[in-house]
């Protein structure tokens, strides 16, 4: 009974990473479309680059988040958005975690809100990508 | 499918409505407002709108109210901002429409980029895609 037991155990743990993973995968698509999109597009220009670099995405598994489960890519000249960035998605992770597995995708700077008051999309349009990727690479 | 002047066009039809009118001196725009107005106006824009089966968009409902000299430096009139978004979200919270549907997803105070204060309702803007195609 015992063994049987362990077996599902590992199986589901198994199982549950696999999703994590796929769910980062599909998280990295979503921040690097973010990060791409111009101000042409509807998006946000290039001044500092603080902005593009605080957009990043991390997964919180089993209360923990993973070094592999953190995607903020540095660019530029960044370096303070992209510290800010990582910050707020280590701060949203420790108030949102109940022991589910879930994806957390900001922009890490104050005013990516503003910029979406006036209608520039900085990841709100991403994030509209977010199930049709998370599926697309679930049936692969 | 829906496009983005068709969304907006479906969020002001709910709020064309005498009791808006009674609020604002103002008028309501779709898209674009003039510059250096001097009256309370609504202005209903776009983030985006997506092409799914269930089409999904995100809408800017903002209000925009001449600023207040206080203690010297010219604010926001909160007072009138505040008159103007309860009536507005009386109309636009959870709202089922014929051919779409609403619902509140946040309501801030913000700025423009120019540096005025405005008041910004976003909403989730949902229409059943009749010419979605998933073949």
């Amino acid at each position: 009974m015992k063994n049987i037991e362990d077996y599902i155990n590992k199986t589901f743990n198994e199982w549950v990473e696999d999703i994590a993973d796929t769910m980062f995968d599909a998280g990295k698509i979503i921040v690097d479309r973010a990060r791409a999109q111009t101000k042409a597009e509807g998006g946000f220009g290039n001044i500092t680059y603080n902005l593009r670099s605080s957009i990043g995405c991390v997964v919180v598994s089993n209360h923990h988040i993973k070094d592999e489960h953190v995607y903020f890519p540095k660019i530029g000249k960044g370096d303070e958005g992209h510290a800010a960035g990582i910050a707020y998605a280590r701060e949203l992770a420790l108030l949102m975690d109940d022991g589910e597995t879930f994806l957390i995708f900001v922009a890490g700077m104050e005013y990516a809100s503003i910029l979406e008051d006036n209608e520039i999309d900085v990841i709100s349009g991403s994030w509209e990508k977010f199930d049709k990727q998370f599926k697309a690479l679930l049936r692969k | 499918m829906k496009d983005c002047f068709d969304i907006v066009s479906d969020v002001v039809s709910l709020i064309d409505v005498p009791a808006v009118h009674s609020v604002i001196t103002g008028k309501i725009w779709k898209h674009f407002m003039p510059g250096n107005r001097e009256a309370s106006d609504i202005i209903v824009k776009t983030l985006f709108c997506s092409n799914d089966a269930i089409q999904h968009g995100i809408v800017n409902v903002k209000i925009h109210c001449p600023e207040i000299l206080s203690g010297g430096q010219w604010i926001g009139d909160l007072k009138a901002m505040n008159t103007i978004s309860e009536v507005l979200t009386q109309l636009l919270d959870n709202r089922y429409a014929e051919s779409f549907w609403l619902d509140i997803d946040r309501q801030n105070v913000s700025r423009t980029l120019d540096g005025k204060s405005m008041y910004v309702i976003r909403l989730h803007y949902y229409s059943y895609n009749a010419e979605y195609k998933n073949i």
